[in-house]
């Protein structure tokens, strides 16, 4: 498992297309063993960042495309900083 | 009657809530025994339709003294245990489910035993559905036994504790199933 960032551009974002992409289970455990960690709406400049938990990145890739999120930068992490705590990612 | 499983699944989260079918306090303390007669092969139990909180896992850590930060840290559940949230344990599906047959059994029935696995996990904040089907029954000497299928299944249909049951109820016109319950041999 492998901690993945995603940067979309997302024009005409609002909290309502935000909410109905992740509104449910299903939506955002989009497979057993891939899930959107936390995703940010930033409706202005109209940007999506979205912070996902996968297997490999291309699951990651195909999940975002199929929500209209295709070319988004896509980047690993290697240590996330929450809670007080650094928390080293696996690779 | 209760609607199919597959049919509630359909209403979505919030909807599904609207088809619990947990006896209140009130209802439990004037239980009407259901009786052997009463029930047959292919009837569903009462579903128990519910979305467990975060703050709930965290009362279960505390009445259990399991402070396995998994079922309540969730930075530390995303973080270091890479999983998609806090999770359910296993000891509070399993008093569920014992709490569903009792109820069920009450007041002179009896649960004898049940057998499940903790398969999809579940997280804080999803809607869960357990449920139950009667799959066999037994008429005995001094009660009938009925053995269920039940499971708990999220609002995708992802079943997260399949399992099998045994519950004890007396005859129409018999005693109580006697207790203490000595487990028959089958």
């Amino acid at each position: 498992m492998t901690r993945f960032l995603a940067i979309a551009d997302d024009p005409g974002l609002t909290k309502e297309t935000f909410s109905n992409a992740l509104d449910r289970i299903g939506k955002w455990r989009f497979s057993r063993r891939a899930w959107v960690v936390k995703a940010y709406c930033l409706t202005d400049p109209g940007r999506t960042v979205i912070e996902c938990e996968a297997p490999d990145e291309e699951v990651f890739s195909e999940w975002l495309e199929q929500n209209g999120w295709a070319g988004a930068d896509i980047h690993r992490v290697d240590l996330v900083q929450e809670a007080g705590e650094i928390w080293p990612m696996r690779s | 009657m209760a609607i199919p499983l597959e049919k509630l699944l359909e209403l979505g989260p919030d909807g599904m809530l609207a088809h619990d079918e947990e006896p209140g306090i009130e209802d439990l303390r004037n239980a009407q025994q259901i009786y052997f007669e009463d029930v047959s092969v292919g009837d569903d139990l009462p579903r128990y339709v519910h979305r467990f909180s975060a703050p709930e896992l965290a009362r279960w850590c505390i009445t259990m003294e399991n402070t396995h930060r998994l079922h309540y840290d969730i930075a530390h559940a995303h973080n270091h245990d890479n999983l998609p949230g806090a999770l359910f344990h296993g000891t509070w599906r399993m008093s569920i489910v014992s709490k569903w047959l009792k109820n069920w059994s009450l007041p002179n029935g009896w649960f004898w035993k049940a057998s499940w696995q903790v398969r999809e996990m579940v997280t804080a904040g999803e809607t869960t559905v357990l449920w139950g089907k009667v799959i066999d029954r037994q008429e005995l000497d001094d009660y009938g036994l009925f053995h269920i299928e039940f499971g708990i299944v999220n609002e995708e249909g992802w079943e997260g504790a399949p399992g099998t049951a045994a519950v004890a109820l007396p005859y129409r016109d018999g005693q109580p199933v006697p207790y203490p319950f000595v487990p028959p041999e089958l």
